[in-house]
């Protein structure tokens, strides 16, 4: 049945298209007929620019928001002033992004490479329609061309409608840099997208659930409002559990002194991934490493939205990090499972750890490690199991075998997707595209991943990412219900592990 | 993204909205004409100023935007209590198993005293805060 | 002084003709190299130049990077080298679909496009005294064939511009990218056309003589037409000769030799003449355009990015649980 379905020929397809494959086809269509090309009034991505996020993501004064007064209050002229004077002194003062706009020769091969432009089959939502909005600008601000003949070249003044486009297609841009692998030039899309959302952030526009995430971040070390109270009544309950389970009385520790290892999770193994934080503590304690290691109230986060709001929300994040493990004077780090933070911490925890003498490497290294040894003793799980590779951790983060490893000695059997390790399809909720307002994106966006993993018969779906684990529930409630669970890998090797 | 709230199910919840513009587009702010209680709602209708939570607010939230008309049962409130007790301590919700734990309700039953689930329905109802982060 | 030099310098010229030349293909000439020399090096020092990003940082990271274990200098390279030299990446499968004939397209345009520059460059080699002889049957063939190849990557990737066009339903190419083809089809026409009419139709000693007696009996050469005939039998045409000529008259500053090497190429080998003339204006063309494309890679950061290796980190958490430290 499925076989007969088809993209019509009014609308861009692939040759093996995924779209048609989800049952809820029609539905697509039925949306495509409706809302296409204008995009921007079915996915309207939110605005906070809340005075919430301005006064309390930012605590350096003056370092962060250069307009003090909020975007609704600023005039759509002064916006623009604004927009222009930034973008001006960013392309002086940024190589790639300079790199990026120049060089682009619109062959257009990455057009279908964008799980965004599969979705939603909305030019501007592919990668190099998406950075032609700037491309525009940047000819006519930049180049002398562009002001002589901008008609022919495709420069454009900023206007407010084109503003309000950079603004839509910008905040879906899910920065997982397929594109940048596929181009034959290596444009990174995701630098340009950093760069133009670092602008909004700058006049206070920042999509609204990231917005809050990283109020949360800048204000408690983690993207959920948790302090240290709220963690131990979950560590107690988790506690129990495990003990329940394995009859063993392991204790979860929270901010220990003097620990040599700190150990990162995820806000969300506290909230919705709790089997994730059972893998971590679990694991810790097979290794033996139970009064070596130690959670942080103060840092209880891997994750960090920064990376998807500014440079100065992320190195901040970073460098408390940083600090926290100079203050507990660890000597190395653990980093738990998370795509985009281990993105933001390869890139830059680390190298700041270095300069203090700290080391750091993630858990599935060190499970990789104790497998290789022999230190664990695990169990075969009766699964057949598919890995998603987190656009981050493959294409960013050094991160490609171990969890092909861990995989395969922990399940049953390990079923590799169609597009795998570089090719990584994104979740479709990268950069924080989580609200609810735009699940009608997600949903579709996340779809040809889900499809290719569902493709594989596999019955469950790994990955260590705490977005996937949101995401992917989402998207396989809606298309598939009921035919694929999302675990991470911790939990897997939580549940092989016999202690 | 309706800008408009729903009327009032019943007289009891009759409500006036307040023209404030320094609201964020999206967000209203109503005062209820029962006790008089002025109330701000975000685009997702989460209670954005959560020190006017009580029970009242709590029983208005939840004929208006989770199961509209109906009033809240005996299994509702265990729930919304545990919820509001929880986020008055911790400040945050609980994880959805410990909510499972403590109230005796499987996710099943809890998915049907609040349709839109357990983060975006009933925390919702227990006056806390959208959920951040990875969820 | 070659015999050759010596009977060009005393042709005579028609003056508007000479003024012509001068300003068409002596200046220009050189104006073109100096802006393509002058342009690329301002482009690329640009980006050199340019700052990271913020904070000597890439929006907060210290790098980006596309690929796993690239930890030396020289992986990077490798990958930069390997992006360059085989498009490989347009060889990966996205849902069933292997982009080949786009990756053969490309393969076709830009190495032929490299081979017909090796070939002229043995015209500038012919200039400096260092022509590289090769059997002319051979030199002939293989030109046409890389030009033909080369023009027919050409006319393949200019439809794909537009397949690619229409088959998303978007306008991405802008006038700048058909200006850009229009450029590349006439220099590649003009000069494949120049090339198939300028070489007698066999290397043969009748052959050869009866084209040079036929072409260039009449017009400024006829003088030496014998002469001719044995540098067609060393070079394979007497217009190979001529540009050689030209550019020997502009490398040494002879610009009287250079004008009226290029007279004769006027008189008996128009095509070549419009070739020429295009070829300049590119030149001028490519630092200010897409062009600049090829000099791009090496400066991309995300290309040449790379990590601190994982074996040390890895090492202290090995000393940890052996009780080491």
């Amino acid at each position: 049945m499925t076989a007969e379905k088809k993209i019509p020929p009014h609308i861009p397809s692939l040759k093996r298209d995924p779209i048609p494959e989800s049952p809820k086809f029609e539905e697509w269509l039925k949306w495509y007929a409706e809302k296409f090309p204008e995009s921007s009034k079915w996915i309207n991505a939110r605005k906070l620019m809340v005075e919430k996020f301005l006064r309390e993501a930012e605590f350096e004064p003056g370092k962060f928001v250069k307009t003090r007064d909020f975007w609704w209050k600023l005039s759509p002229e002064e916006r623009i002033r604004f927009f222009v004077e930034r973008f001006r002194e960013v392309i002086r003062e940024n190589r790639a992004l300079r790199l990026y706009l120049e060089n682009c020769t619109h062959c257009g091969y990455c057009i279908d490479k964008c799980q965004m432009w599969i979705a939603t089959r909305d030019y501007h939502n592919s990668p190099v329609g998406r950075v032609d909005l700037v491309r525009a600008i940047f000819k006519y601000y930049d180049k002398l061309t562009g002001k002589l003949f901008s008609k022919l070249v495709d420069a454009k003044e900023l206007t407010e409608q084109l503003m309000e486009e950079l603004w839509i297609y910008f905040h879906q841009c899910t920065e997982c840099r397929r594109c940048a692998y596929f181009c034959p030039f290596g444009i990174d899309t995701a630098e340009v997208t950093r760069a133009v959302r670092q602008i909004f952030a700058e006049m206070g526009m920042v999509y609204e659930f990231v917005g809050n995430t990283v109020r949360s971040l800048m204000k408690t070390g983690n993207h959920m409002f948790l302090n240290a109270k709220a963690i131990k009544a979950v560590f107690d309950m988790v506690q129990e559990e495990i003990k329940e389970e394995t009859g063993k009385d392991i204790e979860i520790p929270l901010d220990k002194p003097k620990a040599k290892i700190l150990f990162l999770p995820s806000s969300t193994d506290v909230f919705t991934n709790l089997d994730t934080l059972k893998g971590f503590v679990k694991t810790m304690y097979a290794l033996g490493l139970q009064d070596k290691y130690t959670f942080s109230s103060e840092v209880f986060e891997v994750g960090n939205f920064g990376l998807f709001v500014s440079d100065y929300h992320l190195t901040r994040q970073g460098k408390r990090i940083a600090e926290v493990a100079t203050r507990l004077g660890a000597e190395l780090v653990i980093f738990g499972e998370c795509g985009h933070g281990w993105r933001a911490f390869k890139n830059y925890v680390i190298p700041e750890l270095e300069k203090r003498g700290i080391k750091a490497i993630h858990f599935m290294q060190l499970v990789v490690w104790a497998i290789k040894k022999r230190k664990l003793k695990l169990r075969k799980l009766d699964y057949v199991v598919t890995y998603h590779d987190p656009c981050n951790l493959s294409r960013a983060g050094d991160l490609i075998e171990e969890p092909r490893i861990i995989l395969r000695t922990v399940c049953k059997e390990f079923r590799e997707r169609e597009h795998n390790k570089h090719r990584t399809l994104c979740c479709g909720a990268g950069t924080g595209l989580l609200g609810d307002d735009v699940i009608p994106l997600r949903v579709w966006a996340g779809w040809p991943s889900v499809y290719d993993a569902w493709k594989t018969g596999a019955q469950i779906l790994a990955t260590p990412c705490s977005i996937d684990k949101a995401q992917f529930p989402v998207v396989i409630n809606y298309h598939i219900p009921g035919q694929m669970t999302v675990k991470g890998l911790a939990d897997l090797v939580g549940y092989a592990l016999e202690l | 993204m309706s800008q408009q709230l729903p009327p009032p199910p019943s007289p009891e919840f009759e409500y006036e909205v307040i023209q404030d513009p320094s609201l964020p587009p999206g967000w209203v702010k109503i005062r209820l004409k029962k006790t008089g209680k002025e109330l701000i709602f975000d685009e997702d209708r989460f209670l954005q100023n959560p020190e006017a939570w009580d029970e009242f607010v709590a029983e208005f939230i939840f004929t208006m935007f989770e199961k509209y008309g109906e009033r809240m049962t005996e299994d509702h409130w265990k729930v919304v209590r545990y919820l509001h007790d929880y986020y008055v301590n911790y400040g945050v919700c609980p994880p959805i198993r410990m909510l499972v734990r403590e109230t005796g309700f499987d996710l099943k039953k809890i998915h049907e005293l609040f349709p839109n689930g357990p983060a975006k329905g009933a925390c919702k109802v227990a006056g806390a805060p959208k959920p951040t982060g990875c969820v | 002084m070659t015999p050759l030099e010596k009977f060009l310098l005393g042709i005579t010229v028609p003056s508007g003709a000479y003024v012509c030349i001068v300003l068409g293909y002596v200046a220009l000439a050189y104006i073109a190299v100096i802006v393509f020399v002058v342009g690329v090096l301002y482009r690329v020092i640009r980006w050199a130049v340019t700052p990271k990003g913020p904070g000597g940082l890439y929006w907060g990271l210290y790098r980006l990077t596309l690929y796993p274990n690239v930890h030396s200098f020289w992986k990077a390279a490798g990958w930069i080298f390997v992006r360059m030299f085989t498009f490989y990446t347009l060889l990966k499968e996205n849902f069933g679909y292997v982009s080949g004939g786009f990756w053969f397209g490309l393969i076709l345009f830009h190495y032929s496009i490299w081979a017909t520059l090796l070939f002229h460059g043995n015209i500038i080699a012919y200039a400096l005294n260092m022509y590289f002889h090769v059997p002319l049957a051979v030199k002939y063939w293989l030109g046409i064939v890389a030009g033909v190849l080369a023009y027919a990557g050409l006319i393949y990737l200019a439809i794909r511009r537009a397949y690619v066009q229409a088959r998303t339903k978007v306008k991405i190419n802008y006038f700048d990218d058909w200006l850009l083809v229009l450029q590349l089809l006439i220099i590649m026409g003009f000069g494949l056309a120049a090339k198939c009419t300028a070489y007698p139709s066999s290397f043969t000693e009748e052959a050869i003589r009866s084209y040079v007696h036929s072409t260039y009996s009449s017009g400024p050469l006829a003088p030496i037409k014998g002469e001719l005939v044995h540098l067609v039998k060393e070079y394979g045409s007497v217009m190979f000769i001529l540009i050689g000529e030209w550019f020997k008259g502009l490398l040494t500053g002879n610009i009287n030799l250079a004008v009226k090497a290029m007279y004769c190429v006027a008189v008996y080998h128009p095509l070549e003449l419009v070739h020429v003339f295009f070829a300049e204006w590119f030149l001028i063309y490519i630092p200010w355009s897409k062009m600049i494309h090829m000099f791009m890679m090496p400066f991309n950061p995300a290309l040449y990015g790379k990590f601190e290796p994982k074996e040390p980190a890895l090492q202290v958490a090995i000393d940890i649980v052996e009780g080491r430290r």
